[in-house]
């Protein structure tokens, strides 16, 4: 008797349960406000989603930041540290004492000090040429990190040496935008600077973020990976090089030889919990090739995604990849 | 005797009402995923900009390649509310939502196109 009393009460208040429960998912997938702002900075196109419209405070962060760290700007920190060979600009400390780092763990073939050869070929730049042979070894003497001063008060370079920071500036940037976010109190939200990906917080469904990966060999897409919040880059020869006398030459340069690089793969995608170290990594990966993959691919702290001239996709074992058409 | 059936009519009545506040439910998620509807805006047969109309920003758009323009989204879908081009043919056709619509700006070479699609857009392409 005590238990069907109980079954009855159960299915009278049932449908107030239900109905409550209704209420609460329909608002959820109802349509939540949101902001998509597309802008140029950090010399790239920019796409930025957020729900709340705070998107104004990242956009100035971003160009203040690109501002700074442009090796080919006329202002800004890195241009006057490249001009003076001192500064005392926090960010710029900060991006430097970061990447020494991860150089430390993960050797020098990407460098900061790249700045006297990555101006010598300008293949970012609007002048992109093919050094003499001369140049290109000069250049590559003012090479080594490792010369680099720090102090509490700021950065100074030997003489001879310019900085370059495309490796790892977007990756920076995206991290201050993700402590910003934090800051704010926002619960989840996109910063798209093209090859350097925010994926920050938990979507309002709870649901993972899904990224399409590019084909570089092709114009379609190589899969979707399905990933919680966290930072991506990706490293690839497809979007920025240059041809002369016939040559394509990449806008990743070989520090080895200081020529643009050969490497037999085609894009790399880092995913990790950094943004300045998914960019860090995927540009080193993509430097040193495929028989230099293996191991990357078992690290317990990023996950990477390669594809290689070939056509043959390598992926980590914690990678949610589903390959386009499969 | 107090002999009672398992049934009696309140509780088929409540449970008939759950059974169809169950199938609401899924008559409504049905709807909810059946489709994406993603408008494409291009200017030149180059695609400057990407929105899935279901989970895109409700409010006006403007876009640094499609300078004079106002875009806007809202539940009725995506429209252009402002242009300064002679005509305004593009602002007068109001809004789109279904698969395979468009709005032509021809003095700015700009079309919103809509594609509809069973899976739901990427959250982000690299």
């Amino acid at each position: 008797m005590k238990i069907k009393e109980n079954f009855r009460f159960f299915l009278k208040k049932a449908p107030a349960v239900w109905l409550c429960a209704a209420g609460v998912w329909l608002t959820s997938c109802g349509s939540q406000p949101m902001w998509q702002d597309t802008f140029y900075t950090m010399d790239t196109v920019v796409t930025l989603t957020l729900p709340e419209s705070d998107a104004n405070a990242t956009r100035k962060s971003l160009e203040a930041l690109s501002q700074q760290l442009d090796c080919y700007a006329n202002q800004g920190a890195l241009a006057a540290l490249n001009a003076s060979g001192t500064s005392q600009d926090a960010d710029l400390r900060d991006v430097i004492t970061q990447t020494i780092l991860l150089e430390d763990q993960f050797g020098t073939g990407v460098q900061l000090s790249s700045g006297a050869l990555s101006r010598l070929w300008g293949i970012t730049s609007e002048h992109p040429q093919v050094p003499t042979d001369a140049d290109r070894l000069a250049a590559l003497e003012t090479l080594g990190d490792d010369r680099i001063r720090l102090d509490r008060s700021g950065v100074t370079l030997p003489a001879d040496m310019q900085l370059d920071l495309g490796a790892v500036a977007k990756g920076y940037a995206l991290d201050q935008t993700a402590r910003q976010w934090q800051d704010a109190g926002i619960s989840w939200g996109i910063l798209s600077l093209r090859s350097s990906v925010l994926l920050y917080g938990s979507k309002p469904g709870g649901e993972d973020f899904t990224v399409q990966i590019q084909d570089p060999n092709g114009a379609g897409i190589l899969g979707t990976v399905t990933t919680p919040a966290c930072f991506l880059s990706t490293s690839g020869g497809y979007e920025r090089f240059f041809e002369a006398d016939g040559m394509r030459y990449c806008h990743i340069l070989d520090l080895t030889t200081g020529r643009p690089t050969e490497t037999d793969l085609t894009s790399v995608t880092v995913f990790t919990d950094n943004g300045l170290k998914s960019d860090f990594l995927s540009t080193l990966l993509f430097l040193e090739g495929s028989e230099h993959l293996e191991p990357h691919l078992h690290a317990a702290d990023y996950q990477v995604l390669a594809v290689d001239a070939a056509g043959k996709i390598y992926c980590s074992d914690g990678l949610q990849f589903q390959k386009a058409g499969a | 005797m107090m002999e009672q059936k398992l049934l009696n009519r309140r509780d088929a009545i409540i449970l008939l009402s759950l059974a169809a506040v169950g199938i609401l439910l899924w008559l409504l998620f049905q709807t909810g995923s059946r489709e994406h509807v993603t408008a494409e805006i291009t200017v030149d047969n180059t695609c400057i900009a990407r929105y899935d109309l279901s989970s895109a920003p409700k409010g006006t758009i403007t876009l640094p390649q499609a300078e004079g323009v106002v875009f806007e989204i809202s539940d009725q879908g995506i429209r252009i509310s402002k242009n300064d081009c002679p005509g305004r043919q593009c602002v007068h056709t109001g809004w789109i939502s279904r698969p395979n619509q468009t709005i032509v700006c021809l003095p700015k070479k700009l079309m919103i196109q809509l594609t509809g699609s069973e899976d739901a857009p990427p959250d982000v392409v690299i």
